[in-house]
């Protein structure tokens, strides 16, 4: 029985259901909408929002010297990353990763309260202390990730204060900066690897999802022309030098005249590898003075590479240089006597010798030479002409880069043959009013011994795969053009040798060796004026003088003292270092034949760990691969190590004596055979003062090894050179 | 009937509401009436009492009857559909939890308890349920009421608060909604032949708010909607006016209206609403993040489990946003799929109220039907970004016990009600 109002309700219900399904319909069309028209456009975005790349550093590759000992070693470390999205109280976490990561609180704090989605807070961090760090925050697996810690890299060398110009350093990105690391930063760097990985909301890496991950391609290893061992000897050479003179700065750098490698290369005061951000003490005290305020532009000032980029006055070492242009164009021979008044008149001005108001008078070319003497220089240069001359001094390399493979490199500073006046023509003769850099007067007169060809500098030798640890690229020698034939050389040579056994030192002590070689003193020109007493000392020196394997370039900037110059202060420095450096080469030709380039086995040479932090040791030795023993305390700063600068052999220990850093009396440490730097370096470490006598290694110590003394006492020690 | 006369009519029937509504309150403060209140209250409480030995007596009667297999099917495969889509979205919070079944385990304990009472309640004859209305709707009042209470209220999750009575903690809105339907059937039947008449429509008015309200202020806007939709709706079926149904509804949106813009964090939601992408980090990332989860399923999906959305990108997808999970892993067909099913679901309900013996029954079937349509409605409404975001949950698929078992309960007197339905054939 149907009542009016069952039938409403009827209509009603049905009436419901028209609706409903409208509704529904709508519903429908709108996820079509989003699911076919959208979908594209929503997929991309839900891609965009989930998938994350980070790039995987990849190993840079090692830097060995010649004899394959190990100079420079990537390691692996850690990168700590935070996500301040989804840090919750932002002060204690600042509060904790400053205190963990020994960084300032306040720059912490900016970090993780910065809008980006991702923050680097710290590149090369230990991994032990990453490891932590990750176990801390991310083992609860219920809050928000915010913190993450990827693959990093962090670069070791062996020595911080060894070879720093040569092998330079690598910035926060892993790029090389500085020289051979930025030179060859193609070569080192390797290519970094990609990792994509799925994350959900809070971070949380999801690895069951695809993950595509390019694996980093380790850079390939780089062999350098440096010998180690004669790197050391002329580090040790140079601060003594440096301590001794008290210079600005002293430049030396070592080569092969006959190939052009340079073989060691070393600046004191210069930089510090494990830190090279920060400005050194005697850097600061002999190249800036007190106005220089600003750290960035010490520090660009620092990492400049004297031997590419100091620009000099020649002086008499250019004097070689005009000699055998002379000799080459058969304007001047042995048999040409020239006569020295103490002066000579050049277009009015009177240009003084060295010897004004006395006279050399009559004199040969090779004592003209010999007595570095200005007027006879200046004949020649007057006998040859402006353009004869100007095209030797070209063909020798001046005025442009020597095409040294290091950074920096400057072309120096010569007027044009045009613009020139006669008497700025004839001062060129004994190398006064141009200026050239350390590398292109050491080419200049390698190419005057060698035989005359112009070598391109060199301080890479080979590029080694490190995978299979195959040579794939050799720097040979390089000709850039024959300047002098080999006769004229050989008589350059000579007169080179009659030059150096007629200075005072190495005619004394240098007597039996065959050393050749030419100094120069140069007044210092700032500001257009030349300064009195401000002398730039300079060597150039090789070593045998009739077939000269070794040269060496020596410059002391403004020497202080009695002696400034170049016959008293850079001669007996190159003379050491020659006979330091060619004892040693004669010794390997002995010992055993030349290394073979096919076999690139890297070796490693124990490093000089004397006077460093063990903390900092321990890095270093693991990252060589070294096993170590500690004996003392396992805090502190070492005092003996044996061995040390001999070849590392698989499954010894090195022995490292550890003494605590209190305030304690100190252990006086046995300093014998040690060089000066590393004598006062290692007094100084454990709070002693160094009192240096003499030169050399040490040689007796004023307190006896194995005592106690006090922190702050004088010791004195002596040292004496070897014979 | 000319205009003027209506009005004159309904100015009448107005002026005869509140004269009664005086009446009531002047009699109540004499105490008569609190007599008679507590008089009627004793009855409905003896009546109540009496009706369970009825209500055991009848049940093997009621179990010879067939009931609705359709519905049931229905919602089984509704039931499962959520099982898996519940294990897919949960798995990888609950995994991080501990355990990737936990979740959906504890909906399959839920669904079991909700199945064995909606079989309990199928053998009860529906037309006992109507002394119990009244008293359900007054404890609902009760319980809402004592969330304001503290010691009684215990989070459930977001802004909503659950009622915690000793160790059980719910959500009284769910029940709510049965009690509701089971109150508005009940009057609407009973006062049938008054259905035109404004007090009707007052009286239905002044219920409505007042339990919308409340609900609104646990706080619970999308419940207090639903509620809202369900009083019209049933309203509607009884036959109310169009005109007042049309006047309630603009009543209901004013208020929505008035209650969103009140409050800043809900204007930011409306404007996240309008470009999810503008605040993606903010207020726009869920609705943002179900669009994409959406879009990125595409025709056919990326199939089961593979789906990304539940990376906590939509937290606790398995619940309210379960349908993006869906969209996303099943694509637009398991979306047309679900839909479809919950159509057919309504349809199904509808047909049986136009069948039920009774107008009571009608108004239960047919007022089923249109609590489903309406919760579905507004969660794929929400989950596709065409209304601003508010947390409703998709009826038989989402995780949660409170609004499962309630569900199950009161599919259980609709089923009752098929069973009684006279068919042509026998």
């Amino acid at each position: 029985m149907r009542t009016k109002n069952s039938r409403v309700a009827e209509r009603r219900i049905l009436g419901a259901f028209g609706i409903i399904c409208f509704v529904f319909m709508l519903l429908i069309i709108r996820l079509v909408y989003i699911q076919i028209i959208q979908a594209d456009e929503y997929t991309q975005k839900q891609k965009d929002l989930i998938t994350y790349s980070s790039s995987i550093t990849a190993s840079r590759g090692d830097i060995y010297d010649r004899n394959m000992n190990i100079l420079a070693k990537d390691a692996t470390c850690a990168r700590i990353v935070v996500y301040p999205a989804n840090i919750e109280y932002p002060e204690d976490i600042a509060g904790e990763l400053s205190e963990a990561l020994q960084m300032n609180y306040d720059d912490v704090y900016k970090m993780v309260t910065s809008d980006s989605s991702e923050v680097t807070i710290k590149r090369r961090v230990d991994y032990m202390t990453a490891l932590e760090l990750d176990k801390k925050y991310n083992s609860d697996t219920k809050s928000k990730q915010f913190l993450a810690v990827f693959e990093d890299k962090k670069r070791y060398y062996t020595d911080p204060e060894f070879a720093q110009y040569i092998l330079g350093f690598t910035n926060v990105d892993h790029e090389g900066a500085y020289g051979v690391e930025a030179e060859y930063n193609s070569v080192l760097k390797g290519i970094d690897g990609v990792e994509t990985v799925i994350k959900d909301a809070n971070g949380r890496e999801i690895e069951s999802l695809t993950q595509t991950k390019v694996e980093a391609i380790q850079g390939s290893n780089l062999v350098l022309t440096i010998d180690s061992i004669m790197q050391y000897y002329v580090e040790n050479i140079v601060y003594e030098a440096y301590l001794e003179n008290k210079p600005k700065r002293v430049i030396v750098a070592v080569s092969d005249p006959d190939t052009g490698e340079i073989l060691a290369y070393s600046v004191y005061p210069g930089y510090d590898l494990s830190d090279p951000w920060t400005v050194t003490e005697d850097f600061k005290k002999a190249m800036l003075s007190k106005t220089d305020n600003d750290l960035s532009d010490n520090q660009l000032e620092m990492w400049k590479n004297p031997l590419t980029s100091y620009i000099y006055e020649p002086g008499s070492t250019f004097k070689i240089i005009t000699t055998t242009a002379a000799l080459e164009e058969n304007i001047s021979s042995t048999s040409r006597y020239y006569n020295c008044a103490g002066y000579l008149t050049v277009g009015g001005v009177r240009i003084k010798c060295d010897v004004y108001p006395g006279r050399h008078g009559s004199q040969n070319l090779a004592d003209a030479v010999s007595n570095s003497c200005n007027p006879a220089m200046m004949k020649i240069a007057m006998e040859m002409g402006p353009d004869i001359f100007y095209k030797y001094i070209y063909n020798y390399g001046f005025a442009m880069p020597t095409g040294i493979d290091l950074d920096g490199e400057e072309s120096g500073i010569l007027s044009v043959n045009q613009d020139v006046n006669l008497v700025d023509f004839v001062t060129l003769a004994f190398g006064q009013g141009l200026g050239v850099t350390p590398i292109q007067m050491l080419q200049a007169l390698n190419t005057a011994v060698n035989g005359g060809e112009l070598l391109v500098p060199r301080v890479a030798k080979y590029v080694v795969d490190s995978e299979t640890n195959e040579v794939t690229t050799e720097f040979g020698r390089e000709v850039i053009r024959r300047v002098i034939s080999e006769s004229t050389s050989a008589t350059i040579r000579d007169i080179m040798h009659y030059t150096a056994g007629n200075n005072n030192t190495i005619g004394r002590y240098y007597k039996g060796m065959k050393i050749g070689g030419k100094t120069g003193t140069a007044q210092k020109f700032e500001n257009g004026a030349y300064l009195s007493g401000k002398y730039v000392a300079s060597f150039y020196g090789m070593i045998p003088y009739d077939d000269p394997e070794l040269s060496v370039m020596v410059i002391v900037d403004e020497p202080s003292g009695t002696f400034t110059m170049g016959g008293s202060v850079a001669a007996p420095l190159g003379a050491k270092i020659l006979k330091s450096c060619y004892e040693y080469l004669c010794s390997l030709d002995i010992n055993e034949t030349t290394s073979d380039s096919a076999e690139m086995s890297a070796k490693v040479l124990i490093p000089d760990l004397r006077g460093k932090e063990l903390a900092d040791a321990k890095e270093l030795l693991d990252a060589l691969g070294i096993k170590f023993e500690i004996q003392g305390s396992e805090n502190g700063v070492i005092t003996s190590q044996s061995p040390m600068l001999v070849e590392y052999t698989e499954g010894t220990e090195i022995k490292l004596v550890v003494s605590e850093d209190s305030n304690a009396p100190v252990e006086m440490p046995d300093l014998k055979g040690m060089s000066v730097s590393q004598a006062s370096r290692l007094l100084d470490s454990i709070g002693l003062v160094c009192n240096v006598n003499g030169g050399g290694i040490v040689k007796s110590q004023s307190v006896k090894a194995g005592t106690p003394v006090e922190r702050g006492s004088v010791i004195d020690v002596y040292f004496e050179y070897l014979e | 009937m000319g205009v003027k006369r209506f009005f004159r009519n309904e100015i009448k029937e107005l002026h005869d509401f509140f004269k009664e509504t005086r009446s009531y309150i002047v009699n109540f403060s004499l105490g008569s009436t609190f007599r008679n209140v507590g008089t009627h209250i004793e009855k409905s409480c003896s009546d109540m009492w009496h009706t369970i030995p009825l209500m055991i007596r009848g049940m093997k009667a009621e179990a010879k009857k067939r009931s609705d297999l359709t519905i049931v099917m229905l919602i089984l495969i509704l039931l499962c559909t959520g099982f898996v889509m519940i294990w897919s979205a949960s798995m990888y919070e609950a995994r991080l939890a501990g355990n990737e079944f936990s979740i959906v385990t504890s909906q399959i304990k839920y669904a079991a308890v909700g199945l064995v009472l909606m079989y309990l309640v199928s053998l009860i004859d529906y037309r006992h349920t109507r002394k119990y209305a009244g008293f359900a709707v007054l404890l609902m009042f009760v319980m809402l009421c004592l969330i304001f209470v503290d010691g009684f209220s215990g989070e459930v999750k977001g802004a909503t608060r659950g009622l915690s009575i000793g160790p059980v903690t719910f959500m009284p809105v769910e029940p709510t909604k049965i009690a509701v339907l089971l109150f508005m059937s009940h009057i609407m039947d009973k006062r049938i032949s008054e259905v035109h008449k404004t007090k009707t429509f007052l009286k239905t008015l002044i219920f409505c708010g007042v339990l919308c309200l409340i609900i609104v202020l646990q706080p619970a806007l999308s419940s207090g909607i639903i509620v809202a939709g369900l009083i019209i709706g049933i309203f509607f079926m009884a036959g109310g006016r169009l005109s007042y149904i049309v006047a309630l509804g603009g009543l209901g949106c004013g208020a929505v209206a008035y209650y969103v813009l009140s409050s800043p964090w809900r204007v930011q939601r409306l404007f996240a609403f309008l470009d999810p992408f503008a605040d993606l980090l903010g207020s726009g990332w869920q609705p943002a993040q179900s669009l994409m989860a959406l879009g990125s399923g595409g025709l056919f999906g990326q199939g089961i489990g593979n789906g990304v959305a539940k990376l906590s990108y939509i937290p606790e997808s398995q619940n309210d946003y379960i349908f993006s999970i869906i969209g996303e892993e099943l694509g637009l067909f398991g979306c047309l799929f679900v839909i479809f099913g919950f159509l057919f679901l309504v349809f199904r309900l509808l047909i049986l109220g136009l069948r039920a013996p009774d107008m009571y029954g009608r108004l239960i079937c047919s007022g089923m039907g249109i609590l489903i349509a309406i919760q579905v409605f507004l969660n794929i409404a929400v989950v596709t970004n065409s209304m601003p975001s508010t947390g409703i949950t998709l009826p038989f698929i989402s995780s949660g016990g409170s609004s499962l078992v309630t569900l199950l309960f009161g599919m259980g007197i609709v089923l009752n009600v098929s069973r009684n339905i006279r068919r042509k054939n026998n």
